[in-house]
């Protein structure tokens, strides 16, 4: 059995199912991130875990001990919340000796452990500050000792990063990941920000209207999307649909082969295409269009290009010399058959 | 930061003026050496600070007041912090009718609830009696100490508390811990309030007292309902320095701006 194990977990409030049904399975010292949009159950799903809220139906099992209906205080588990949560009226230390104290470790023991927990995260110089004397990244940091710092069984995370800017936020995804590597605690995070999630998981559980859509590894999860809403969900991409006959896809009276895909006819068939696939090209393209539109982004362009499938946005990163397509020029684009994802139709969408 | 235009200087130092204006008089005539409220311009002595040393019964009323005032605002504070959790941390049925009930005090005249009491604790048996005034000014000053203390529970992050749980704090601990002592602006302010509210009333109190149970303002009425010589003026002066002291200590030692803003920097 998995070190943690959440079985048909629900939790409805009133009329509204916030978690409808789910299931998960953390193995020990893995890294598992909830991902979705706002209002998707994932962190419902992460207050259940922590006890803050009894689920309606399901059990929780950690390391063959069933706490469903365990009290947060007796779960042993380490929180990081959005907003830090740092108590405001004791020192960075007592912020992080505050767990130890309460699993009565001697005083001078627990002012150890919390210095080397803060070492861990770089504020060994900053243990008497207050924590409102520190930016939001140090805060986190703080936070992020504060719940290490007992040997949690789990550490939960709370959409960690969502309230540093982006410069700090990139830099604390690495740290994150390499601390969480170096401790080896299980984790689960929450985050509606699929690059965060991308960059420190094990696995990326993909989350919509209280479901779980998709659960793999991130590599998998942007490259195999299983759904409509987990290929738009993680990065951009670009879909069409067309008529596959004798290994050749129609569409917009272009013809395309896609004998390598393997594809039975059909007569609507819908198709994911990532922008980074896509490349110019001036022999023998599959289809060419006119770029409407083009942005540099330093590491990268973004170009739009108005084509016979629709608008198609592509990336092409910064070492190309690319700098001589022009707006409103005509170019031709190819890809690899094999970089098209086939999607299935989500019923819902279509009625 | 922002500056004021003179039209508004001159509009704060008028009201401040106006404000202290009537505490500098009464100060001044306690120095006079007349046996009448004047000016001491013509002669002034120290004559009705040492009158307040002949006159036990003043001093006497002082410490009651000053105790009264004590356990009051304690009992006050002691109903009126269960009371701003529930109100302000908690949705129920009835909580507004609850939360106007226990501010109610504060819109009944408060000659009304010396009638009230009097009757009522007639009904009891404890009219004049020292729980009697107890009780009756824990009432009366309880919304005061309510608003304050409710005022600071919306400012404390639910989410504190959760974190406090899940390091392994009983909700006991996590109350003493972390709820209380970031309550403490909102339950200091509120006691001073309180306890001034309580040392100052005199209109209830006037049903309340019996000889044995005088407070300092019902001492000070009676004494102007005689006669009216400049003791009432040395004794209004010694509360000023008082107060001036108390205001100076807790600021050295506390902070004034963080017990009465609640600002805590």
């Amino acid at each position: 059995m998995s070190y943690l194990q959440l079985s048909n977990i629900s939790k409805h409030f009133d009329e509204y199912v916030a978690v409808d049904n789910i299931s998960l399975s953390v193995e020990k010292g893995e890294f598992i991130s909830l991902l979705g949009p706002s209002g998707c159950g994932k962190t419902t799903t992460l207050q259940m875990v922590a006890g803050f809220l009894n689920p309606t139906a399901g059990s929780i099992v950690l390391d063959g001990k069933n706490i469903t209906a365990m009290k947060p205080s007796e779960r042993g588990l380490g929180i990081v919340f959005q907003k830090y949560a740092l108590f405001p009226h004791m020192t960075v230390l007592e912020n992080v000796a505050f767990g130890l104290e309460m699993r009565k470790v001697g005083k001078n023991e627990r002012l150890q452990r919390a210095r080397e927990a803060l070492e861990l995260v770089h504020l060994g110089l900053f243990i008497e500050r207050y924590p409102r004397q520190l930016s939001g990244g140090q805060q986190q940091r703080v936070a992020l000792a504060r719940a290490l710092v007992i040997n949690p069984h789990l550490l939960l995370l709370d959409e960690p990063l969502s309230n540093l800017d982006a410069k700090l936020r990139e830099d604390m995804q690495l740290e994150l990941h390499d601390i969480q590597r170096r401790v080896g605690t299980t984790t689960i995070m929450v985050t509606h920000d699929q690059s965060e999630a991308l960059a420190v998981s094990d696995r990326i559980a993909v989350m919509q209207s209280g479901r779980i859509e998709q659960i793999d590894k991130p590599f998998n999860v942007y490259e195999h999307p299983k759904s409509d809403f987990v290929s738009s969900f993680l990065g951009k991409t670009n879909t069409f649909e067309g008529r596959v006959s004798h290994g050749r896809l129609q569409v917009g009276g272009q013809h395309i082969a896609v004998d390598d895909l393997k594809l039975a006819d059909s007569s609507n068939t819908r198709f994911a295409l990532r922008p980074e696939k896509i490349r110019f090209c001036s022999d023998a393209p599959k289809i060419s269009g006119k770029v409407s539109n083009r942005v540099f982004l330093g590491s990268q362009w973004i170009y739009e290009v108005q084509t016979p499938l629709g608008d198609f946005l592509i990336y092409e990163s910064n070492n190309q010399k690319h700098d001589e397509i022009q707006e409103g020029e005509t170019v031709g684009l190819s890809w690899d058959s094999q970089d098209m994802r086939l999607i299935a139709e989500e019923p819902a969408s279509h009625v | 930061m922002m500056r004021n235009s003179p039209l508004a200087l001159i509009f704060h130092a008028l009201f401040s003026i106006f404000m202290v204006a009537p505490l500098v008089v009464v100060c001044l005539v306690a120095f006079t050496d007349k046996g009448y409220l004047s000016m001491p311009f013509d002669g002034a002595s120290f004559r009705w600070f040492k009158e307040i040393l002949e006159r036990p019964e003043f001093i006497e009323a002082f410490w009651f007041s000053l105790e009264l005032g004590v356990v009051s605002a304690t009992l006050a504070l002691a109903l009126a912090i269960p009371a701003a959790l529930a109100i302000g941390r908690w949705s129920f049925p009835g909580r507004g009718a609850i939360n106007a009930f226990l501010l109610s005090p504060l819109m009944i005249p408060h000659l009304v609830l010396g009638v009230a009491f009097l009757r009522f604790f007639s009904e009891l048996n404890i009219n004049g009696t020292y729980l009697g005034l107890v009780l009756a000014h824990g009432l009366m000053i309880m919304p005061y100490a309510l608003r304050l203390v409710l005022a600071s529970t919306s400012g404390i992050d639910p989410t504190l508390e959760h974190a406090a749980q899940s390091l392994g704090a009983s909700n006991w601990t996590t109350f003493k811990r972390i709820t209380l002592p970031l309550l403490l602006p909102g339950i200091a302010s509120g006691w001073v309030l309180a306890f001034i509210t309580s040392f100052d009333e005199l209109t209830m109190s006037v049903f309340l007292a019996s000889p044995s149970t005088t407070t300092l303002p019902v001492r000070m009425y009676l004494h102007i309902e005689e006669t009216i010589d400049p003791l009432v003026a040395s004794v209004s002066a010694m509360l000023i320095l008082m107060t001036l002291i108390l205001m100076a200590l807790l600021d050295k030692f506390f902070g004034l701006e963080r017990l009465m803003v609640g600002k805590g920097h």
